[in-house]
């Protein structure tokens, strides 16, 4: 695992600038070809194994996805170790790397001798078809093993260059600081309904309060209404135009209301991101 | 049949148990009545306010209806306001919270992109 570099190269790091945009869509190719190795292997595993096994397509089919999900993710693994050792991460395990490569590579290799040495005539399609004349089964079992080292290798490559825990790290941060940055406008945007609620009871104690007073003064205008009334009466009745000067002449006249003065705005409550303690308290 | 109309609109006390106030067509009647009475020889130029006290009291009736009512939107009013001081103050301390989550997330993603940089300064 030795990998000699010259001396003016800058030693191996997740740091890594280029990446601080993203990689944007370029990320899903690796996992996209990554994807179509898995069904390569699926297809490569199930033809061995309905050589070994008699049994149904559906059992063999849960086999073989069992199988190559094992192996991608084996080489997965590798590829990650890989990076992780070649960038002195104190998590990463040589002794893992090599379990992990020799794992994968004795899981192709177990296939690889099955698939030769299984009689033809259990073969029943795929890889394994006996119809063939030319086709041995020493060929289709390193077409087999071809295949299956080929995508295992992309896998380990994939995942080699795609792995960069700062790169993932802050992937994760910009998705936690959207969602902070949606729950705070959320919160703000409540916070400054609630104040403007607030400012509206606020104004509505002085709106009472001249309602109160527009009350009063109709019914002052009432009362000043009924006394002059009386005075009239009695004016009329006495069909005397020096009673009805008297009389009419200590009658009440009502100062007349001033318009409806605009209510007060009163200090607006800041809405401030420290100090809600003490608006609360003002 | 008769139909029956209820409105609610605010939640108030039980009112006292006063008398009916008068309403202003009725005192505006016997205010008529009582003239109607004086007439012609019980007044004279100097007594136009005789009937200025009875309805000098039914004015102070009225407003005190008023106060009253007052008194009870008053009640109204506070009792809405504090449940704004409620909304206010729970949505305060919500907003200081995401503030602080905020800006947590902040300083995670500066320091996050530092680190990615190459930033020798980030640990």
């Amino acid at each position: 695992m030795s990998d000699p570099r010259p001396a003016d190269r800058p030693a191996a790091s997740f740091a890594d600038p280029v990446l601080l945009p993203g990689r944007g869509l370029a990320e899903l190719v690796p996992w996209a070809l990554q994807a179509l190795a898995l069904l390569g292997d699926l297809a490569a595993f199930y033809t061995v194994l309905a050589l070994l096994f008699r049994t149904s397509p559906v059992t063999l089919l849960a086999i073989a996805a069992g199988f190559a999900a094992i192996a991608v993710s084996v080489a997965h693994a590798a590829g990650v170790l890989w990076a992780r050792w070649r960038c002195r991460d104190p998590r990463a395990s040589r002794v893992l790397l090599g379990l992990a490569l020799a794992g994968w590579l004795l899981l192709g290799l177990v296939a690889f001798v099955a698939r030769a040495e299984a009689p033809r005539a259990s073969a029943s399609s795929g890889f394994g078809s006996s119809t063939g004349h030319v086709t041995t089964d020493l060929i289709t079992a390193a077409v087999f093993i071809g295949l299956y080292l080929a995508s295992g290798l992309g896998a380990v490559v994939a995942a080699y260059l795609q792995h960069n825990p700062l790169h993932t790290g802050l992937r994760r941060a910009a998705t936690v600081l959207r969602a902070a940055v949606r729950r705070e406008a959320a919160a703000r945007a409540r916070l400054a309904r609630a104040v403007a609620v607030l400012e509206q009871h606020d104004r509505e104690r002085e709106r009472e309060l001249a309602r109160r007073d527009s009350a009063r003064s109709i019914v002052l205008a009432r009362m000043a209404e009924l006394q002059n009334h009386a005075r009239l009466l009695i004016a009329i009745g006495k069909q005397d135009p020096g009673h009805t000067d008297g009389v009419t002449g200590s009658g009440p006249v009502p100062e007349l209301p001033l318009p409806a003065r605009a209510l007060p705005e009163g200090p607006r409550r800041e809405i401030s991101l420290t100090k809600s303690t003490r608006r609360e308290n003002s | 049949m008769t139909a029956f109309r209820i409105r609610l609109d605010r939640l108030r006390p039980v009112p006292f148990g006063v008398p009916m106030a008068t309403s202003f067509v009725e005192a505006q009647r016997r205010v008529e009545q009582i003239v109607a009475g004086l007439l012609p020889g019980a007044v004279d130029e100097v007594s136009g306010g005789v009937l200025d006290p009875l309805i000098a009291s039914w004015a102070a009736d009225w407003l005190a209806r008023i106060d009253t009512e007052h008194a009870d939107h008053a009640g109204t009013v506070e009792s809405l306001h504090g449940a704004a001081r409620e909304k206010v103050a729970a949505a305060a301390a919500d907003h200081d919270d995401a503030h602080r989550a905020l800006q947590i997330a902040r300083a995670d993603h500066l320091a996050a992109r530092a680190r990615l940089a190459g930033d020798p300064a980030t640990p």
